[in-house]
């Protein structure tokens, strides 16, 4: 971003100056509130993860683009996902407060000269996967999967899909998708790497040292990381991953574009959007630091090695779903790192596990009846909210 | 003589309005906020809200980490400071070397800790794996985990308590030693009789000083081992938020771990008499 | 005495091997450290590519610039603010200092990543959000009830006589202070003055909450870190600790315990 596509703008425009800012999702919510409080904004427009601009949007810090949206948006040709996205807004909040700027797709990686070497191919569902590990284990004495179980923002988000993938709304703890889904992964859990409990959304360089051999899962950006480190990258297969019981459905992170309430030089923001979404920019996207664009005119005549990368990505992204961005998720992923814990981490008793569940569900209600109202605690006890598909 | 007195207290007031205005009342607010329930009027909700996250756990491995670390730092500044009170060949370099640690960052210690120490492979391992063919998981209980958490902080804290040690030291009598000598005490028992009284006060100093620190570690443990298992100040960071009302659970986590150093520091004045 | 040269030994080993190990790291190629499971310890395809390639540029420069101004800023207001105090300490009558002593190191206690956003959103309004002035001050609060410690010990030792006579012979505070005490307190000052300065290099939460767009260099070191950009994080973790090392080396005369131990007569 900063040394290429930030330097190209300015050139273009160069009136404009751009202060380039890299921070964590929830660390721009901070950021975004405290511009809020003080009053003064200035002109500041944000690439804001997906999931947490919910809270932003809830607690009123963003600006209603729609006036300017037909703008921002003219000849953008979004991917299917992402114009269900830009619909759910319209729907939900009457208007337009972002517009989906870059996807991010979780893939599995695994290490393609260790499969070929001992016949595997990739797991196509869950009991594949359950054999596969026990035969790699078996094999070769090492645990082979690594998952993202460090806590935190990446623990919650995997676990969301595993519970999507099993017919389980993630938000409930104890339907019978999200206890099929906890129980699976209780029994995958013996084959995983020991280092799991540090995985995180930078994990991966165990794959070729031998630590692993499976990651389940990860973004796709640690191509760019892995091939920039001097990785001969034709040691490392992925793909979408196996399908889960019920269906084979990805989640959908990634950025979207949003302007705290108050900034100022409105339009020279709007030229800003209009340049980061443009096909060639979102093209260097997906080149460059493996992103995928939501604008479609940018996936044309890619160059061959990123276009093997490019089609998992498409193919994971075609039965996609967003969590949905209510304002109380961070609790939820609190209450789910902790569930994670309880029975992954430290291996509560099989029989436990829908106690457990259901002693979450009992948590994130009583949140909602104390901290908001009892109609909120109803609506989410009677699965009104969940996952996005448009 | 007022005059003087009140020329005095003039000096000091800015340096005391600084850090009161700035750091008191945010914290008084932040300990208020923590009893607030967001539908206004005083409130538990918050506390019992904990105990789900394990707050318990959370205590009870802080404390562990303090006192572990407070131990392994006085007794190796203990030894440090011993080696130093004495003229050797090559003392010069010892006590240089002995300072590093002290200019070296906590992120970068904790990013070395970390290669040094991995759930399989690393440096450490890497050793062991020459000797015995096998590697350790040092992460694999709670327990190990939080060792390499003490042994990681040690390694950056113990200059300065053997620093302070040192200095306490280097202020005992001789004489003292001598005439115990000749009362036919060993080393063992001069080091319990005549050097330990006497460091009171400044076992004291460098307990207040890094047992407080030791209560608010969070760079070290955050990086070597995220919340598994978690302390007090990793559980605050992990429940922390801006949004108002999820914040009141971080800040009711922070108000437990005040309380905590509060308590610590109330025991080790008691127990060493004070700055006297 | 044999055991105190094996125990030299041993203690020069312990300090220095997590350094090596740092070194390995930053100098090894990477088959023998990131990508390894068992990464060498002994110093192996020695290259300079890993530290030229994290090195250049901007991403590097702009976090040490900003490390530097912060704490250089931080020493010096800390300093300023610590003498005026620890001299008012060191000649009121213990019963008034100690709880004042008490009070400055109390509020040191609260974890900083909670203070932090009360803080932050006051500096907005100041309009010291994201600016080098505006996290010296947030790391002075940490760094000035230990310097007023330190300060107020080194001037309790002056003897007062020495003041007494200035002021027979008519010297005004001013002129008190700048012949008699701040030559005689020096050593102290210069002790208060290093450890702030490198408290406030190590300095990390006041750092990614006030600053959290261009930052210092540990939140630069953490983020890389985190996100798998472990040779970045590496190479200025090197950087960043070889000058901070030299000088604690330069300056270790003042880092003696008797400063840091104040008034404490044992």
């Amino acid at each position: 971003m900063q040394s290429v596509i930030i330097p190209q703008f300015e050139k273009q425009y160069p009136n404009i100056k751009i202060n380039y800012v890299d921070e964590s999702a929830t660390d721009i919510v901070k950021s975004v509130e405290e511009l809020e409080m003080s009053g003064s904004v200035g002109p500041v427009i944000i690439g804001e993860d997906n999931l947490v601009i919910g809270e932003l949007l809830n607690g009123g810090y963003l600006m209603n683009l729609t006036p300017v949206a037909n703008q921002i948006m003219a000849n953008l040709s979004l991917i299917p996902s992402m114009d269900k996205l830009v619909s759910y807004e319209r729907t939900v909040y009457g208007g337009i407060f972002f517009i989906p700027l870059r996807g991010n797709i979780p893939l599995v990686w695994y290490n393609a000269t260790l499969f070929n070497q001992m016949g595997l191919t990739p797991p196509q569902n869950w009991s594949q996967l359950l054999q596969e590990a026990s035969i790699i284990k078996q094999k070769t004495g090492v645990a082979p999967i690594m998952f993202q179980g460090h806590g935190g923002a990446s623990t919650y988000t995997e676990l969301y899909q595993w519970m999507v993938q099993a017919g389980g709304n993630p938000f409930l703890f104890n339907d019978s998708g999200d206890v099929l889904a906890f129980q699976y992964l209780y029994n995958l859990s013996q084959y995983f790497t020991p280092g799991y409990v540090h995985g995180y959304w930078g994990s991966y360089k165990g794959l070729l040292s031998g630590e692993y051999y499976m990651i389940d899962y990860q973004w796709p950006y640690i191509y760019s990381v892995m091939a920039s480190e001097g990785v001969n990258m034709s040691h490392i297969g992925f793909y979408p991953g196996p399908a889960g019981p019920a269906n084979s459905d990805h989640l959908v992170g990634g950025d979207v574009l949003a302007v705290p309430k108050g900034a100022t030089d409105l339009p020279d923001l709007i030229i800003f959007a209009k340049f980061l979404l443009s096909p060639e920019v979102q093209r260097e996207f997906i080149i460059l630091v493996s992103w995928p664009a939501v604008n479609q005119q940018a996936y044309t005549n890619l160059p061959s090695n990123i276009s093997a990368l490019y089609k998992a990505e498409e193919e994971a992204m075609s039965n996609a779903f967003f969590r949905e961005p209510v304002p109380w998720i961070t609790v939820w992923g609190q209450i789910a790192d902790n569930v994670f814990d309880t029975i992954i981490v430290n291996h509560a008793p099989y029989s436990q596990i829908p106690q457990i569940l259901r002693n979450a569900n009992q948590e994130m209600y009583n949140y909602l009846l104390k901290n908001y109202n009892s109609t909120v605690a109803q609506q989410y006890e009677q699965g009104d909210f969940g996952p996005l598909y448009g | 003589m007022t005059i003087l007195r009140l020329n005095l207290f003039f000096l000091v007031l800015p340096a005391l309005v600084y850090i009161v205005g700035f750091s008191f009342f945010p914290t008084i607010y932040a300990v208020y906020l923590s009893f607030q329930s967001p539908h206004g009027g005083f409130s538990l909700a918050n506390y019992r809200e904990l105990i789900y996250f394990n707050v318990g756990g959370a205590i009870v491995d802080t404390v562990l980490v303090t006192v572990g670390a407070l131990l392994l730092q006085l007794a190796i500044g203990f030894l440090v400071a011993s080696v130093l009170t004495r003229e050797f060949f090559g003392k010069r370099v010892v006590s240089t070397i002995t300072i590093i640690p002290m200019g070296v960052a906590t992120v970068v210690a904790a990013v070395t800790f970390s290669f040094i120490f991995q759930t399989s492979g690393g440096y450490a391992n890497t050793l062991i794996h020459v000797i015995t063919g096998g590697s350790v998981n040092w992460y694999s209980s709670s327990l190990s985990s939080l060792l390499v958490v003490m042994v990681a902080d040690s390694w950056k804290n113990t200059p300065i308590v053997s620093l302070i040690l040192l200095a306490g030291m280097t202020s005992i009598p001789k004489e003292l030693y001598y005439s115990a000598a000749l009362d036919g005490a060993g080393p063992i028992r001069r080091f319990i009789h005549v050097t330990l009284p006497n460091l009171r006060s400044f076992i004291g100093v460098a307990l207040i000083l890094r047992g407080v620190q030791e209560f608010n570690i969070f760079a070290l443990p955050l990086i070597l081992i995220g919340d598994h298992p978690p302390l007090l100040t990793t559980l605050v960071y992990n429940l922390y938020t801006t949004t108002f009302p999820e914040v009141g659970l971080a800040l009711a986590a922070a108000t437990v771990l005040l309380g905590f150093i509060l308590v610590f520091m109330g025991v080790v004045i008691k127990l060493t008499g004070g700055k006297e | 005495m044999k055991w105190v040269n094996l125990a030299s030994i041993v203690i020069l080993m312990y300090f220095l091997f997590p350094l090596y190990i740092l070194f390995l790291l930053a100098f090894n190629s990477t088959k023998f450290t990131i990508l390894a499971r068992y990464p060498s310890l002994l110093p192996e395809g020695l290259t300079l590519a890993n530290l030229m390639a994290s090195l250049q540029g901007s991403a590097f420069i702009d976090p040490f610039l900003k490390s530097l101004e912060t704490a250089t800023l931080v020493g010096i207001i800390t300093v300023v603010l610590a003498i005026p105090a620890g001299y008012g300490l060191s000649r009121m009558p213990r019963s008034l200092a100690y709880p004042i002593l008490i009070t400055l190191l109390v509020t040191n206690m609260m974890p900083a990543i909670v203070i932090g956003i009360p803080i932050a959103v006051e500096f907005i309004k100041l309009h010291l959000f994201e600016t080098v002035p505006g996290l010296a001050l947030a790391q002075t609060l940490i760094t000035l009830p230990l310097a007023t410690f330190i300060l107020q010990g080194t001037f309790s030792s002056i003897p007062r006589e020495l003041e007494s006579q200035a002021r027979i012979d008519g010297a005004g505070l001013a002129r008190l202070m700048s012949s008699v005490l701040l030559p005689l307190a020096g050593p102290g000052i210069a002790a208060a003055f290093l450890i702030s300065w490198m408290f406030s290099w190590d300095e990390f939460t006041y750092a990614i909450l006030i600053i959290p767009f261009h930052s210092t260099l540990p939140v630069t070191i953490y983020s890389d870190v985190t996100r798998g950009n472990l040779l970045a994080g590496i190479a200025f973790s090197l950087v960043f600790t070889l000058p901070v090392v030299a000088i604690t080396l330069a300056l270790q005369k003042y880092l003696k315990g008797e400063y840091l131990t104040g008034g404490i007569k044992g």
